[in-house]
């Protein structure tokens, strides 16, 4: 997916910052950090830019967060608020949430 | 927002949210030093070309520990923890009291956390100096 095709994401951004402001504020610092050190460490790809998707999943307690890479946009992170004891299947849920969207994983940790 | 900001430009897009967002910016700030802890102890680790997995190796703790404290959260890691971490590092940590007196820096006083005695004349050598900085150090945006 070329992310010149997800015009949206930012005001995406802005809604959840409105409705979940210490849950952004969350994920945005850790993308920060996450830009200088995650994929240096796991994965030696030029992060040309990051990208955030969050995705409210199962009553705004799963977001999942993407960098842009090649043109593609790669679901990295999880975050899961609070506890939630059916996290088997998270997988196939994150997959099924990012195809709603119309995003296609390339991978997953 | 305004249209003209590039879509792939996380920070700008951030600033936005910030600025347009009271609680974001209110939660931002309230996270600010566990958010400059995590950065600095990143920041310190890159520019010795160290990797998460090497950290763990020097201290003996687990990688996902020291994932966790490269992260910001709400409990701030201990000072131990700290010193410990910037060892690894083959650094000194240690506390500065500064205040800004633009375009420098007075550093009140400094003290050496942990090391031996090489680091405690480190940190007294940082004591009652003026640091030059320039004006647009003291330049600030949002919060």
């Amino acid at each position: 997916m070329n992310l010149q095709t997800l015009p949206h994401w930012r005001q995406d951004a802005l809604a959840v910052a409105r409705a979940h402001p210490e849950e952004y504020v969350e994920i945005a610092q850790w993308l920060v950090i996450a830009r200088q050190t995650s994929f240096r460490d796991e994965e030696p790809i030029a992060i040309v830019d990051l990208v955030v998707a969050i995705f409210a999943f199962e009553s705004k307690n799963l977001c999942v967060l993407g960098v842009g890479h090649g043109g593609e946009l790669i679901l990295t992170h999880i975050f899961i608020k609070g506890s939630n004891p059916a996290l088997s299947g998270r997988r196939n849920r994150i997959l099924a949430a990012a195809s709603a969207v119309g995003i296609t994983p390339m991978s997953i940790r | 927002m305004p249209d003209n900001l590039p879509l792939n430009d996380f920070d700008a897009v951030n600033e936005q949210v910030l600025a347009s967002v009271p609680e974001a910016r209110e939660a931002w700030n309230a996270r600010k030093a566990a958010f400059g802890l995590a950065m600095m102890l990143v920041r310190l680790r890159n520019s010795k070309d160290l990797r998460q997995s090497d950290i763990a190796e020097r201290t003996g703790w687990d990688k996902s520990f020291v994932s966790r404290l490269e992260r910001p959260t709400d409990k701030l890691p201990s000072l131990a923890t700290l010193m410990r971490y910037v060892e690894a590092c083959d650094a000194q940590a240690g506390l500065v009291v500064a205040r800004a007196n633009a375009p420098q820096v007075h550093v009140d006083d400094a003290v050496a956390l942990g090391g031996g005695i090489e680091a405690e004349q480190m940190f007294i050598g940082l004591r009652d100096v003026d640091i030059e900085l320039g004006e647009a150090a003291f330049s600030t945006s949002g919060g």
